[in-house]
C-alpha cells in the first residue's frame, strides 16, 4: 500500500519546483502520480516527492480549480500560468482633461472676462515696476565690475613691458650674434631673482648688460 | 628573452601552425576551475566552465540549473537537505 494516495500532500524534492508543496491528484502507475498545487500540473516519479502529514479531501483526477480553492483554505498560493501576450498599454487620459477644462472655461467666459479685464491692467503696472527695478540693480552691477577691473588692468600691463623692452633693445643694439645670445641666458636668472621689477629697475638691468658686452 | 609572463606558466601554450609550416606558440588564458557541490564537493553538472568575460555575457539561465540551491549545491545534496527540512517541520 503506497502512501501517495489521491489527496495527499507533497514536498517537490527535485527539479526546477523544488522546495514547492504540492498534492496527488491521479495515481497513474506504482511508480507516477499525478500532481498539482504550487508546482506545475505533470505526471511525476514519486522518488521526486517526499510525502506530509497533511491529507486534502479532493476528487479523483480533479480539476486545477478545485485545487486552488483547496490550496487557499490552507492559506497556500498556486503555481498559475504566465500569459505569454503583452500587457495592453495603458491610455492616455491627457486629452480627456483638457477638454473637460475647455467646457468649462467656455461655460464661464462671461464671468471670467470681467475678471480678466481687471487682472491684465494690473500685472502690467507690476510689470513696469519689475522692469524698472530689474534695470536698476544691473546699472549697478555693471559700475562695480568696471572698478573692479581697473586696478587690475595696470598690472596686467606691467608685466609685459618688462619683457617686451628687453627685446626691442637686443634688435637695436647689437649687431653681432653671439652677444645675443649671452643676454638671453642672462635676461631670465635675473628676472627670477626680482620677478616684480619697475620700469626703472629693467632699464638699469639693460645698461647692466650692455656694459659687459662692450 | 621571453618575458617573465609567458616563462611563469599562468597562461596556458597553444601551437599553431602557419602556413609556411612554421609551428608558432601562442598564448591564452587558463580556464577557472570546475564548479563543485558545497557539500560533497563533487563537481557540478549544468555550470558551464567560461572565462568570466565570457559568463557576463551568458543568461543567468544558462548558468546554473534553475532549482534551489542551483550552481551551489548537487541535485543529491539538494534532496537530501529538502527532505531533511520537511521531515523537521512534522
Amino acid at each position: 500500500m503506497s502512501i501517495f494516495n489521491v489527496g495527499r500532500m507533497c514536498l517537490k524534492i527535485a527539479g526546477r519546483d523544488a522546495g514547492n508543496k504540492c498534492v496527488v491528484v491521479e495515481v497513474m502507475d506504482k511508480n507516477y502520480v499525478m500532481i498539482d498545487g504550487a508546482v506545475r500540473r505533470k505526471k511525476v516519479n514519486v522518488k521526486h516527492l517526499e510525502p506530509l502529514n497533511d491529507v486534502l479531501e479532493i476528487k479523483d483526477k480533479a480539476s486545477h480549480d478545485e485545487i486552488k480553492s483547496a490550496f487557499e483554505k490552507l492559506g497556500l498560493s498556486v503555481w498559475d500560468k504566465k500569459s505569454k501576450s503583452p500587457a495592453a498599454r495603458p491610455k492616455k487620459q491627457r486629452k480627456k482633461k483638457v477638454a473637460k477644462v475647455e467646457k468649462v472655461a467656455k461655460k464661464s467666459v462671461a464671468k471670467k472676462e470681467e475678471v480678466d479685464a481687471e487682472k491684465k491692467e494690473e500685472p502690467k503696472v507690476e510689470k513696469v515696476a519689475q522692469v524698472e527695478k530689474k534695470d536698476a540693480p544691473k546699472v549697478e552691477e555693471k559700475k562695480e565690475v568696471v572698478e573692479e577691473k581697473k586696478p587690475e588692468a595696470p598690472k596686467v600691463t606691467k608685466e609685459p613691458k618688462v619683457t617686451k623692452e628687453p627685446k626691442v633693445e637686443k634688435k637695436e643694439e647689437p649687431k653681432v650674434e653671439a652677444p645675443v645670445a649671452e643676454e638671453t641666458k642672462e635676461a631670465p636668472v635675473e628676472k627670477k631673482e626680482k620677478p616684480k621689477s619697475t620700469d626703472d629697475k629693467v632699464a638699469d638691468m639693460v645698461r647692466q648688460t650692455v656694459q659687459r658686452d662692450m | 628573452m621571453p618575458r617573465g609572463m609567458f616563462k611563469s606558466g599562468r597562461l596556458r601554450k597553444i601551437f599553431v601552425k602557419t602556413p609556411s609550416g612554421k609551428v608558432n606558440v601562442q598564448f591564452r588564458q587558463r580556464k577557472p576551475s570546475k564548479a563543485i557541490c558545497g557539500m560533497c564537493k563533487t563537481e557540478l553538472a549544468g555550470v558551464p566552465r567560461e572565462l568570466p568575460a565570457k559568463m557576463a555575457n551568458m543568461p543567468k539561465t544558462a548558468k546554473r540549473p534553475e532549482r534551489p540551491y542551483g550552481g551551489v549545491l548537487c541535485s543529491a545534496c539538494t534532496r537530501k537537505l529538502l527532505q531533511q527540512k520537511a521531515r523537521s517541520e512534522q
